[in-house]
Order: C-alpha cells, then structure tokens, then sequence
C-alpha cells in the first residue's frame, strides 16, 4: 500500500519498546539488536504490501524483528567465537540509570544471556518469547511460524538445557529450589511477570489490533 | 519407569507434552522421589530466573535513528510523491482536510487503550492513511508538506491532498525552502494556525536554550515572516528524514496554540525541533524541545525553558 509511510512510522512508534524487548534479550547485545531492530524496520517498511492492517500486523512485525534476530545469531554461531560473551555486552548496561538493583539485575541480565547463548537459537527465541517476556504459546507460535506443540518443546528443551547452567541464579528470589514443591501435571503457568510491568503479555486492550 | 526423571522430560511433563501413559507414570514417580521433585522444582525456577531478568531500555537515539532510517527510506522509494492518488480516490481528499494530529490523536489514545478492540485497529487504519494524505502528499515521510510553500492554490481544502501530490516535486525534501510555510491539512482547514517552519542550524544549549530560541525568533521576525523565501540552505537538506512526525507531533504538544516559531535544528548536538509557544495570560513564551521521535503519540520533550519577556 502506497501513502502509508505515516502510517508505519506510527506502527513503529506504538510497538518499538516491545519489539525492541525482543531483540535485545534475543541478541543480549544492544548494539546488535539496534542493528538487528533497524534492518527488521527497513526490511518491514519495504515490505509493506504485506501491511495491510489485518489483525497479524503486530505478530507480523514481532516475526520480521525476531527474524533478523536470529539470522545474526546464526551467523554468529558460523562464526569462531571469542568468548561466550564479549566486552560489548558489559556496555550494555553501562549508560544505565544507577540504582539499588542495577548491579544485581546487571549480574543476572549477563549471567541469563551468557546462558541462553549456549542454547540453539530456535530455542533461545522460543525462551524469549514465553518466558522472559511472557508471550503466549499461541503469540509465541503466531510470531514465530512454527505450531504451539513445537513452542512447548523448544521451551521445554531449552529450560531443561538451561537448569545446570543457571543453578548459581536459582533460588535468588524465592526460596530455594530443594523444598520439593508439590508436583502434578497440572498445566505450568508463567509465573507473574510483576517487575517488568512494560513487557507484560500485552492484553487485546492495550494492543488492540491482535492478541499480542 | 523405575529410574529416575531427566531434566528434559520433567520440563515436557509441565508443557503436557508427555503422552498420557508416560506423564501418568513420571507424576506417580515425582510424588515417591524427593531427588526427581527437587529438579522438577528448579526446572521452575528457570522460568523464574527468565522472567526476573531485565535489559536496557530502548535508546532513545535508536529510535531517532530509525525513524531517520525509514524516512530516507520513503524518501528514496520510487512513486512515493504520487503515494495518494492510488489508493485514495480523489473523493477522500476532504477527509485529508480534518486537523492532521486530531484523527490519529483521538483514535490512538496515549494509553493505547481503544474501547473496541475488534474495530479500533481498522480505525487506526483508516485514520492513519487520512493523517498520511494530509501530511504526506509530497511524498518525503510527511516532512515534505512542512518544507513546500503553499501556493493558495494547493491550499484549498477541497483538494488539498490530491493536489499537493501532484504540485510538489518528488525532489521536494532536498530542496526545500529554507523558511515556509506549514502546509497541512490542518492548515488548510485553519490558515490562522500555520506556523512557520524554519531551520535555523542553531545548536540550541540547555544553558543558553531560552537566549538562543529568543534570538533565533528575533532574526525571523525581522526577515518578514509572511513573504520571505529564502534559499534553500544546507541545514534543510536533512531535514526530511529527521522529522518524519513532526506535524502530528506539533498538534499534539502546541494544544492548538500557533506556535511562534517551530525550529528544525539541533539540541546538544542532536536533531531536535525547537518550538516556541505564544505567552498566555499566565505565562510567559515557552520553548520546547523535542527529539525526531515526537510523533501524535509520543512526545519525546527533552526540554523546557521559559523566554524572557
């Protein structure tokens, strides 16, 4: 659709800090995912016959974005890594507002990264998505182009990958992992996403437009 | 099953990914065996820790950046300064005359909250196209419209979009003229509320913002305000793609108050857009300053400062 540069530039407006969640807990480098965010952009605003205002434009742009995001992690993994996690993801956090917590979020926002780096990006995305950011499996499956079954097992796959590796984190904010909690087979629900308030599974008042 | 759990299949357990059989027996397994509940509590508390986890914020310099990106995008798209007369039939050129930032405005609300979610995107849609014939017919990521002079002419509110397509040139955003007049739908519709668009190159200071932003209203009055049009100037060249919403976003942060000079320059170094408001009964002149993101729904004010006098 011609004439709609205006229209994109609020599309972009109204999902950048969502989006921009994506990338850069995909990515655990702001510098890549300002890169990746910026070429998903382009890439999407070139692409905007497909825009069309049907109910998949956010799931539509969240699937451009997480895209990009794994087409660098692929070519990062092509690549002979230096370390598991380079220097530039120190400077990440760096310009951050000082605060009480940001040493320990800092901590734990590196330690989570540097694991998730370990996991194949499939299921890194898969993670991302529904437990960092609290996306339904549904969302998760839409944005993604894969089936919600195949969602639950790359999440599955992926936190059972992770467990060893962020055994240092466990326990940090609850109490610790050894209390046998009761066990069924009840559905696993994503606990609360009470401290990231800007990244909550977006309700269809806020977004409107999708379930997303 | 006799042995224990794997991490693996516990985690496929809590996704009810197991059979019925196979879940049926590692259930009855978890419930007898403290070691298999143990890690089947830490697989928990992966997602936990996940959750916890926070990153930076989005830069506001990102999103500039991008924002500049997609307007030289538009800009450099081939047959975007005919963009309206495809889609939109010439018929909807009254509808490019409704105030630019108050169809998006009110359609968008600041909170993101539509009351009809089935039906608001569809409104967004549609207000969103409307907003972009009134502000985009010069095919320049809307900034275009702001550069070109109006000619009475193309200011007619009856066709106003049809034909501000066709009047002003795709090479419109690199020569814009330096000092012009606000052509908009909302202009068209108000001429009383055209401001002036100027870019002055000044690199406004957060110190001296206030003596800066009177002298560059000073300079401006004198050049006559009205009739002048001066050459295009290097500062206007990159004007275009750093403030792809810039109409949209003077609606919104001028509450309809003709603003008595609206400055594409710089602040600190960075793109920003000066915006002086007119004295009321209870205050003295205002200066904004907003970042290239400043669009109807987000205003990205870096600054304020009071004028003298």
């Amino acid at each position: 659709v011609n004439g709609d540069n205006d229209a994109f530039g609020l599309l972009f407006t109204r999902h950048k800090d969502r989006l921009w969640a994506v990338a850069v807990r995909t990515l655990g480098d702001t510098e890549e995912a300002a890169d990746a965010l910026q070429d998903a952009m382009i890439s999407a605003f070139r692409q905007a016959s497909g825009f069309r205002g049907d109910s998949a434009v956010t799931t539509w742009l969240h699937r451009i974005v997480v895209n990009a995001c794994l087409d660098r992690l692929r070519r990062r993994a092509a690549r002979p890594t230096v370390s598991g996690l380079d220097e530039r993801a120190m400077d990440v956090l760096a310009p951050g507002p000082p605060g009480p917590d940001t040493a320990a979020s800092t901590e734990t926002f590196l330690d989570v990264m540097a694991a998730l780096r370990t996991l194949p990006p499939d299921q890194q995305a898969a993670l991302v998505l529904v437990d960092m950011l609290g996306y339904s499996v549904m969302d998760a499956a839409a944005v993604l182009g894969i089936s919600p079954g195949t969602v639950k097992s790359r999440c599955a796959r992926g936190r059972a990958r992770l467990l060893p590796k962020l055994a240092h984190l466990r326990g940090r904010g609850g109490p610790p992992a050894a209390s046998a909690a009761p066990v069924s087979s009840a559905p696993h629900e994503n606990p609360p996403l009470g401290n990231q308030p800007a990244t909550r599974r977006v309700s269809p008042a806020e977004g409107g437009e999708t379930r997303l | 099953v006799r042995g224990h759990a794997d991490a693996e299949t516990l985690a496929a357990l809590r996704e009810e990914l197991l059979s019925r059989r196979k879940a049926g027996r590692v259930s009855a397994h978890l419930a007898a065996c403290p070691r298999c509940a143990a890690l089947d509590a830490q697989l928990a508390e992966v997602t936990a820790v996940l959750t916890r986890s926070t990153a930076p914020p989005m830069p506001d310099a990102l999103t500039a950046r991008i924002e500049a990106a997609l307007a030289a995008e538009a800009a450099a798209r081939p047959g975007t300064a005919r963009a309206p007369a495809g889609p939109v039939p010439a018929g909807a050129a009254p509808a490019g005359a409704v105030p630019a930032g108050a169809v998006p405005a009110g359609a968008v609300p600041a909170g993101g909250r539509p009351s009809r979610p089935g039906r608001s995107w569809l409104a967004l849609r549609v207000a969103a196209v409307t907003a972009a014939v009134a502000v985009i017919a010069g095919g320049g990521y809307g900034v275009a419209q702001l550069l070109s002079s109006g000619s009475p002419a193309e200011t007619g509110a009856s066709s106003g979009a049809a034909s501000g397509a066709a009047g002003v040139p795709a090479a419109t955003p690199n020569s814009g003229p330096r000092m012009s007049g606000l052509r908009s739908g909302a202009a068209a519709a108000n001429s009383m509320a055209r401001p002036q668009v100027i870019s002055s190159g000044t690199d406004y200071q957060r110190g001296t913002l206030a003596a800066q932003a009177s002298a560059v209203l000073a300079a401006q009055g004198q050049a006559g305000q009205p009739t002048t049009r001066p050459a295009p100037s290097k500062a206007a060249e990159h004007q275009p793609t750093q403030f792809p919403g810039l109409q949209l976003c003077l609606d919104q942060v001028t509450h309809g108050q003709r603003p008595l000079l609206v400055d594409v320059a710089s602040y600190q170094g960075h793109p920003a857009a000066i915006i002086v408001l007119p004295a009321t009964s209870q205050a003295r002149p205002r200066a904004l300053v907003v970042a290239p993101g400043c669009t109807a729904t987000t205003a990205h004010v870096l600054a304020t400062a009071t004028l003298p006098g």
